[in-house]
């Protein structure tokens, strides 16, 4: 098996590089090596205190912003373009990571980081208010990303009360208005020219502004998103247009996407469509724990990793796992816990986030790895190819803080 | 009435009481099948689920170079045999089958033809699960009345795995049922089920030894039962239970520290 996969790893090295450039790129680091290696022979690495993790995790998304030199995100380190460039999207949905660490740990200085992500963000913003698609600065504009800024935008206003924030989110608000569709999809400025389910992810955003300004119309707009998505939905829960692509399975990312914005997105319903909302996320959340846990050789072990895609009926042949969708997942489980107060999501965020986090190294010399999370376990997995992510990072801390606040009002309660 | 006993592991404490007691009430076991696996597959296996660490200490602490850690746990199952004049509750499945001339069959999996062939052939009327694995189809409709299973859990509401610690974390009573084993993951008819009573400064690891005597006695007890065509199967209604699943270390532990 190990031959086999060792071969595989060999092919898919071929593939990516056909020439000796790419391959020198991936070998040229001992550090590189012993994380191919390990995962080849998968060695975990020692699952230490959660503060520890959360701490590394943060250290790491620091250093890719100071790495960027302008405010924003580095995407992450990939073994073989090394650092890439600041990403606005991702930069956009760090910023609330960022403000909850600082008052978890009493930090100004996280503060402070989260304003230069936001003000970068202004810099970069568009005239016509939309935020810039991809990573690096580009000129085409993408709705998702629009939506993601908003939320950092809203979350800095919320904290320092400047002007400038709400004022820019208000810009790509009205942005996103002006080129939405009659039943509430956005079909143009999107990811592959496609209309996506995962955009509730942008009408969360536009309700938070909502609560801000009391505008209407950005209720008005995120409710014809929800009814749209939620049109979408399948007697299983399964949605579909959930993924990048229509031709391809989703992958956990996009679905944990899909199902925040919806979790999100009914904290300002009501009654019946409220009801709807969290049963269809309950719902689906527990066909994905089912997954999860059932997915074991015998029954008293722990699970294996989640699969990276899953398809209309929930079920997977991926041999890979996306660890950013892991940590996604695990905050899903953990809302749901406190929605539901059926513990076996808990139990199944608390064993998932053990497993992103033994794939944290908190020792390598490489400081693009050190406390880094990469998007595919094996490194070799389809998703983010030998790529360490800062949203992956910022998931992973967005897990954590939300399992220990979790953990830490259970046994309040239980006392 | 033909009883067979399944087992996972050559030295079982609990199939070996459970036997003597059978012997006792005048039901000895026609048979006693062992499906252990090889060493190298429990090692694998034990590497897999506890991770190095623990699988090292485990090994000391079986070769007695290390201490054990629940050394000073009560042993109610040792009790409960010495109490019932069982003094071989701690031999092996196979000197008891020599002692007690009880047939012996040692297979790789339970599944296997020749397990089923075995329970087919011989007219077996009741398998007593004491350790066997996962069944399927073609074992579980072998028997003439059925498999007999303990489950550690007040069924239908805990299915599944570590339901003693699922029942106390919810506050729930806890307990052992008796129901047959059917394709579904504990959803077969019901037969009994007794309450275990919880005492000042137990833990997780007492209760679990507790039920062991339970499982025992309500075991007997839906033998006799059955034996004389008096028991009552209760269908189980599926949608007034939730299945649960292996509880992650930190869950445990409240549910320790509440006790």
């Amino acid at each position: 098996m190990k031959v086999n996969s060792f071969i595989k790893i060999i092919e898919i090295i071929r593939k990516i590089g056909s020439n000796s450039y790419f391959l020198m790129k991936i070998y040229r680091k001992p550090s590189h090596l012993k994380i191919i290696l390990s995962d080849l022979l998968k060695v975990n690495n020692k699952i230490y205190d959660d503060k520890d993790h959360l701490k590394a995790a943060m250290e790491w998304l620091c250093r890719a912003q100071d790495i960027a030199n302008c405010g924003g995100v580095s995407g992450g380190y990939s073994f073989v373009k090394g650092w890439m460039p600041p990403y606005p999207e991702t930069t956009g949905y760090i910023i609330p990571t960022f403000l909850q660490y600082s008052l978890l740990n009493n930090d100004n200085s996280y503060i402070e980081r989260a304003v230069k992500m936001g003000d970068w963000e202004i810099e970069i913003q568009l005239p016509s208010g939309a935020v810039r698609g991809g990573m690096g600065i580009n000129e085409y504009s993408v709705i998702f990303n629009t939506g993601q800024v908003i939320l950092g935008w809203t979350s800095l206003y919320k904290e320092t009360k400047l002007n400038r924030f709400l004022e820019a989110a208000t810009k790509a608000a009205n942005w996103l208005l002006s080129v939405q569709d009659d039943d509430g999809k956005w079909s143009k400025h999107t990811y592959k020219e496609i209309p996506h389910v995962y955009h509730t992810r942008v009408a969360w955003p536009l309700l938070n502004l909502y609560k801000l300004t009391n505008e209407d119309k950005y209720k008005i707009a995120a409710e014809k998103q929800i009814f749209w998505g939620l049109s979408h939905a399948k007697e299983n829960a399964w949605f579909d247009l959930m993924g990048f692509t229509t031709n391809k399975t989703p992958l956990t990312h996009t679905i944990a996407y899909t199902l925040r914005g919806l979790i999100e997105s009914s904290i300002y319903s009501e009654g019946k469509s409220k009801n709807i909302i969290l049963n269809l996320v309950q719902k689906a959340a527990e066909r994905i724990m089912m997954r999860y846990e059932l997915r074991k050789k015998d029954l008293d072990s722990i699970p294996m990793h989640l699969p990276a895609t899953l398809n209309e009926k929930w079920k997977s042949k991926d041999k890979y796992s996306c660890l950013t969708g892991n940590a996604q997942i695990a905050i899903i489980w953990l809302k749901m816990y406190k929605i539901s107060n059926d513990a076996r999501f808990l139990n199944a965020a608390l064993k998932i986030i053990d497993q992103v986090k033994a794939s944290q190294s908190l020792d390598s010399k490489n400081l693009g790895i050190r406390g880094g999370i990469a998007g595919s376990y094996p490194i070799w997995g389809k998703y983010d190819r030998f790529t360490y992510q800062n949203w992956s990072t910022k998931f992973l801390a967005d897990s954590i803080m939300l399992q220990e606040s979790t953990m830490r009002e259970m046994e309040e309660n239980r006392n | 009435m033909n009883i067979v006993i399944s087992s996972s592991s050559i030295h079982n404490p609990y199939a070996s009481v459970l036997i003597y007691k059978l012997i006792q009430y005048s039901d000895k076991p026609k048979c006693i099948i062992n499906a252990e696996k090889s060493k190298i597959i429990k090692l694998k296996n034990q590497l897999r689920k506890k991770g190095s660490q623990t699988t090292i200490k485990k090994i000391f602490q079986h070769y007695k170079i290390a201490r054990c850690a629940n050394r000073n746990s009560r042993n109610y199952l040792k009790e409960y045999a010495l109490l019932n004049s069982i003094p071989d509750w701690n031999i092996s499945l196979s000197k008891i089958s020599k002692k007690e001339e009880i047939e012996y069959l040692k297979i790789d999996n339970i599944n296997s033809k020749e397990a089923v062939d075995y329970i087919k052939s011989r007219e077996v009327d009741i398998v007593i699960n004491a350790g066997g694995g996962i069944f399927k189809k073609a074992f579980v409709s072998a028997p003439k009345i059925g498999i007999l299973n303990a489950h550690m859990g007040f069924l239908p509401t805990f299915r599944g795995m570590n339901v003693l610690e699922w029942s106390l974390f919810y506050g729930h009573r806890i307990g052992v049922t008796l129901h047959f084993i059917d394709r579904g993951i504990d959803t077969g008819d019901i037969l009994l089920f007794k309450e275990i009573p919880i005492e000042i400064g137990e833990s997780i690891n007492t209760l679990r030894a507790k039920s062991l005597v339970i499982n025992i006695e309500l075991m007997i007890q839906g033998i006799n039962l059955i034996k004389n065509k008096n028991e009552t199967r209760i269908k189980q209604k599926i949608e007034q239970g939730k299945q649960y699943f292996v509880m992650h270390k930190r869950l445990k532990n409240l549910v320790d520290k509440s006790l």
